[in-house]
């Protein structure tokens, strides 16, 4: 009888986090303050996070021990199981054995509550009784009031508003946690009052939400803010995921993976999959390790590494990221608003040392990869996850021309369930591909040539 | 008319989910989101709109600001939460 899924016992959940910082051939660039040009540093974030967090984001220790108060909250859903996708393998006649880590089953339905559970323990040993967040579509704010539920912490999320009206089951999920959700911009805060006294009929942004988290968490008591990706310490906590698969695996007799991917948005979910398989890459296994992104907005494929000065007077630099470039925008329409789109330093790291390929796919694509998806495995994956099942799908298809049996590890984050109006979408055929012609991007890269560039550092040296 | 593409829909990366392209061009203050060319370029003629409904200095206002990566963004809002809540006490 072939076996379909494969479990852990609950004694056997990794004890520890992993720490990528501990093992990178180059250390991260550290932020700069924009004022001061100096590095940011612990006394600058305090405000917002409480200091066991910020002690763990800058940890370069290896293996970090999941507390008991962790782990005791993570049982209720973990370890996850680890699928294999027959079905996906027949519909796509591929020698590949495609495996697929299930974080849906999570209950919101994500990964995210493997770090959300995580800040909301740190900030109770802290002392702290409430947390602020934003949330753009809700699967971090549902994520963070499930977490606050555990503990009895307050949770208070701002919603950008066009989401809030749009999906109302979240802010229901939120609720049902003894969450408050409101729309931003709000009446609780002076960004969001400003705001709306402009425009009452604002429907919000994600930089309004986190404005206003941000200053709840200041100007109240006992409060403090969380954010669902980016930084390392969130990625660290999702690498949980990662080292369940590697037993997994092995329990099921697999020796060897061929290729890990995961969609990287902030690069949380990816990271939580790959970052212990590019330990393995660090120390010599051959392993293809994949972020996937769309290419409507190609951060990771196809942009430079630089310091990209977000204003014309160059002032604002300088967390070195993979940037879109100055040029993007043609003239008279200057720098502004083309930075780089968010993913994590870490994240960025590993594709400048080489260790990780990202790959851009457009969303009819993906789309068509998550329609194929819930076709023969069933589950519906939120339209995220749907970029790395393209990845999957592709690498598949190769491994068949190719006559390999290749092994395929995919980061399954989560469901699609709240998120069925982009498949509405799809279906009425209401989303069109554009993606960014290469000369296009050749002129916007010309234009950042003269721009200061950080040293691009790989295996410790400069290149 | 300003209108003509309202309801073309578009994946906000920021957001995570489906939005129309009025929200794009009403982001800031009713002026667009400083992501609206990345986003649109090759959907529509982007830069073709903009001239026609914006004022070069519409223009400036929306595309000014500058942007920054989210560990900058949240130390710069602490500094100012700081100074809201020092003159509220």
């Amino acid at each position: 009888m072939k076996q379909f899924k494969v479990f852990l016992r609950e004694d056997e959940i990794p004890k520890q986090w992993y720490n990528i910082q501990a093992d990178l051939p180059s250390p991260l660039q550290p932020p700069l303050h924009p004022a001061t040009g100096k590095p940011i540093g612990p006394q600058d974030l305090a405000p917002v996070f409480p200091m066991n967090l910020i002690e763990q984001e800058v940890s370069t220790q290896r293996w970090i021990d999941i507390p008991e108060g962790v782990m005791e909250k993570l049982l209720i859903w973990r370890p996850t199981p680890l699928h294999r996708a027959y079905a996906l393998e027949k519909a796509l006649d591929t020698p590949a054995r495609i495996y697929y880590k299930n974080e849906g089953v999570s209950p919101p339905g994500s990964h995210k509550p493997n770090t959300a559970v995580a800040q909301a323990y740190y900030n109770k040993v802290f002392g702290i009784k409430r947390i602020t967040t934003e949330t753009g579509a809700g699967q971090w704010g549902s994520a963070l009031s499930f977490a606050c539920c555990l503990y009895g912490l307050e949770c208070k999320v701002y919603m950008v508003r066009i989401s809030f009206d749009q999906k109302p089951y979240r802010r229901i999920m939120m609720n049902t946690w003894g969450a408050t959700c409101v729309p931003s911009p709000s009446k609780d805060t002076n960004a969001g009052r400003k705001i709306l006294e402009e425009n009452p009929d604002s429907p919000g942004s994600l930089g309004i939400a986190i404005s206003e988290a941000i200053e709840d968490a200041v100007t109240s008591k006992d409060t403090r803010y969380s954010l669902g990706s980016v930084l390392n310490h969130v990625l660290m906590h999702q690498t949980i995921i990662g080292l369940e698969a590697k037993k997994q695996l092995e329990k099921i007799g697999e020796k060897k993976v061929d290729v890990v991917t995961g969609c990287a948005g902030g690069g949380s979910n990816f990271a939580g999959l790959a970052f212990p398989f590019v330990l393995d890459k660090i120390n010599g296994a051959d392993i293809t390790i994949i972020p996937a992104e769309p290419t409507s907005c190609p951060t990771m494929t196809r942009a430079p590494f630089v310091y990209d000065h977000g204003d014309t007077a160059r002032m604002t630099p300088l967390l070195p990221m993979h940037s879109l470039g100055h040029a993007f925008i043609p003239p008279p329409i200057h720098a502004g608003g083309l930075r780089y789109h968010g993913i994590a330093p870490l994240v960025s790291q590993l594709i400048n040392e080489g260790l990780i390929t990202p790959r851009a796919y457009n969303q009819l694509e993906c789309y068509a990869a998550a329609v194929l998806w819930a076709r023969t495995e069933g589950q519906i994956p939120a339209p995220e996850t749907s970029h790395a099942i393209a990845v999957v799908i592709e690498e598949a298809k190769k491994a068949k021309e190719e006559g390999k049996e290749k092994v395929i590890l995919l980061n399954w984050s989560g469901h699609g369930l709240m998120d069925l109006g982009g498949y509405d979408s799809y279906f009425s055929g209401k989303l069109v591909d554009y993606p960014l012609p290469e000369e296009e991007m050749r002129k916007s890269l010309k234009a950042i040539e003269g721009l200061p560039r950080p040293p691009v550092v790989r295996k410790g040296k400069s290149v | 008319m300003i209108e003509e593409y309202d309801d073309l829909l578009i994946r906000c990366p920021m957001l995570g989910g489906e939005v129309p392209f009025r929200y794009c061009r009403t982001l800031s203050e009713e002026l667009p989101c400083r992501k609206i060319i990345i986003c649109w370029e090759f959907r529509i003629e982007i830069g073709k709109f903009l001239s026609e409904h914006y004022s070069l200095d519409q223009i400036e206002k929306a595309f000014s600001p500058p942007t920054k990566t989210r560990i900058e963004t949240i130390v710069e809002l602490i500094e100012k939460a700081k100074k809201i809540k020092e003159e509220g006490e």
